[in-house]
């Protein structure tokens, strides 16, 4: 098991925005967390690798624990936030090149050597199917590329810096269908190798890659099953309701 | 319908002509300095000392332009680098909204001090207390004081007006902030930083009570030794204006200060729209 949540609460003033979770993540498999708009998903995925923290006025308690590890008693959160790599909904290129925004966290963490540097980069650009695009063209400033292009480039900077755990909070939501399916296609084949935890608000989404959904709802944890038997065979009425959106 | 349409006319000519008798008075200002200026200006009233008894009434404001250059140079040296920290600080680690509020207003009492309060701080503090005289430098960190304000609160307004995705993207990765802040965010705030470091001088460069009691002199050949008086523009515009020395060199040396200013914020606005875009 490589990530998980024992009784996690999350307050933000006087409101509850996450009530006693309790999840598991397993290695190399793509999971699916689903709710309504405002149930808390994003604040999940971002307490996962505490970058929830950067926003003030969050109370956090509980446990995440990444390969038995509690995040949250570990000092150093830098190297929290390298090894679980979050991708944000909106796609942000940095004001760097290509090549430089796929290397930012690298080189902070130390990597000088040229030669590796350039391999981290086409290694990352490809994994993220962004190669055959960019490659003639690595030092212009990222922000020439389309939506898509830079939501693929978030990608590759997460990955650059080898996280064992990528999470995803609704990475296509701003994107054309057709970006949508190379962002897809590029999870699934990245589910091979880590742990990946997609929020999406797009049940077909859910449905086309995830190995794993959670349906969260109001800030609690409904429903967590094979994504098949969930959506075929929902246990909760309120996951019935939520699914059954999907066919009226 | 009419009357709508008449009073949104109106309106319209009202604002139009307060915009417009500003831009007036603005222009009189200049174009009356020029109009009285102009004829004293040439090369020898740039590039001599002042001669003649009083002395002023012939010659030219070398030492005095040389002076206000050194005095301003000296100001912002002085104030940059704590303004600078000051500013980051405030946009990048201040976590606790109390510190950065008593922070904020110490920062806004200071701007509103009224300067020659500050300069009779600084006479006090340097001139007598440190016992560095009437000098060059006492004069530089008296200015350095009354700009550190206009720098820290232009360069908190330039890292502030950079895009927060930035910092969350950055931070996301691991990074610490001091990577974030060195290879993000201070060159995407650069300009309007420059620019407002260029704001800071030309507010150095006009003020004349500060460096009325801690650094000016009414003649000095010497000027860019730290400890010894300089003459500067404003201050030899009081004298020779207020001592009725010479009325057409008082226009000119006004002039060349106005030109001076003008330039400085030219500059910085044109670098402060450049940051905001």
């Amino acid at each position: 098991m490589s990530l998980q949540i024992e009784n996690l609460q999350v307050r933000f003033g006087s409101s509850q925005i996450l009530k006693d979770i309790q999840l598991s993540f397993n290695e190399r498999k793509l999971y699916a967390i689903i709710g309504p708009s405002g149930c808390g998903k994003t604040t999940l995925l971002k307490s996962l690798n505490r970058t929830l923290e950067l926003e003030r006025g969050y109370l956090i308690s509980g446990k995440v624990k990444l390969y038995g590890e509690d995040i949250y008693e570990h000092r150093d959160t830098s190297l929290i936030r390298q090894r679980i790599g979050l991708v944000f909904q909106t796609p942000v290129a940095l004001p760097l090149s290509i090549k430089e925004n796929v290397l930012f966290g690298v080189r902070y963490f130390g990597e000088r050597n040229k030669t590796k540097l350039n391999e981290i980069c086409e290694k990352c650009l490809q994994q993220a199917g962004l190669w055959e695009e960019v490659k003639d063209k690595l030092n212009n400033p990222a922000k020439e590329l389309s939506g898509g292009q830079i939501q693929r480039l978030s990608i590759a900077r997460v990955l650059a810096v080898s996280p064992e755990v990528l999470l995803l909070d609704e990475p296509c939501s701003n994107l054309d269908p057709a970006a949508t399916q190379m962002i897809e296609e590029l999870l699934k084949g990245l589910a091979k190798q880590l742990t990946i935890i997609l929020v999406t608000h797009n049940l077909f989404q859910a449905k086309r890659v995830a190995d794993v959904t959670t349906f969260l709802l109001n800030g609690q944890v409904v429903e967590v099953g094979e994504t098949e038997t969930l959506f075929l065979n929902p246990q909760k009425q309120e996951t019935k309701d939520f699914i059954s959106g999907l066919t009226y | 319908m009419l009357l709508r349409r008449l009073l949104d006319t109106l309106w319209l000519i009202a604002f139009w002509s307060a915009g417009l008798l500003l831009l007036l008075v603005l222009i009189s200002i200049l174009g009356y300095l020029v109009y009285r200026g102009h004829s004293v200006i040439n090369l020898e009233f740039l590039l001599a000392s002042p001669k003649g008894l009083p002395l002023g009434a012939e010659g030219g404001i070398l030492p005095a332009i040389k002076g206000t250059l050194c005095l301003v140079l000296l100001a912002v040296a002085a104030a940059i680098l704590p303004a600078l920290a000051t500013a980051v600080y405030l946009a990048e680690y201040a976590r606790q909204e109390g510190i950065r509020q008593v922070i904020n207003t110490t920062v806004q009492c200071m701007a509103g001090l009224p300067s020659i309060v500050t300069g009779l701080f600084c006479y006090a503090l340097f001139v007598v207390r440190l016992g560095f005289g009437i000098s060059l430098l006492a004069g530089g960190l008296a200015l350095g004081m009354m700009v550190f304000p206009v720098i820290v609160v232009t360069a908190r307004d330039a890292l502030l007006a950079v895009n927060n995705h930035y910092r969350m993207v950055g931070l996301s990765l691991g990074v610490s902030r001091w990577y974030l802040l060195i290879r993000i965010l201070l060159p995407q705030a650069a300009a309007g930083i420059l620019g407002g470091i260029l704001l800071a001088m030309g507010y150095a460069a006009g003020a004349t009570a500060p460096i009325m009691v801690t650094a000016a002199a009414i003649a000095t050949p010497s000027a860019g030794n730290l400890w010894e008086p300089v003459m500067a523009l404003p201050y030899h515009l009081y004298i020779l204006f207020s001592q009725q020395v010479s009325l057409d060199k008082a226009y000119g040396t006004a002039l060349v200060l106005v030109s001076l200013l003008l330039i400085l914020n030219i500059i910085a606005m044109w670098l402060r729209h450049r940051n905001g875009r």
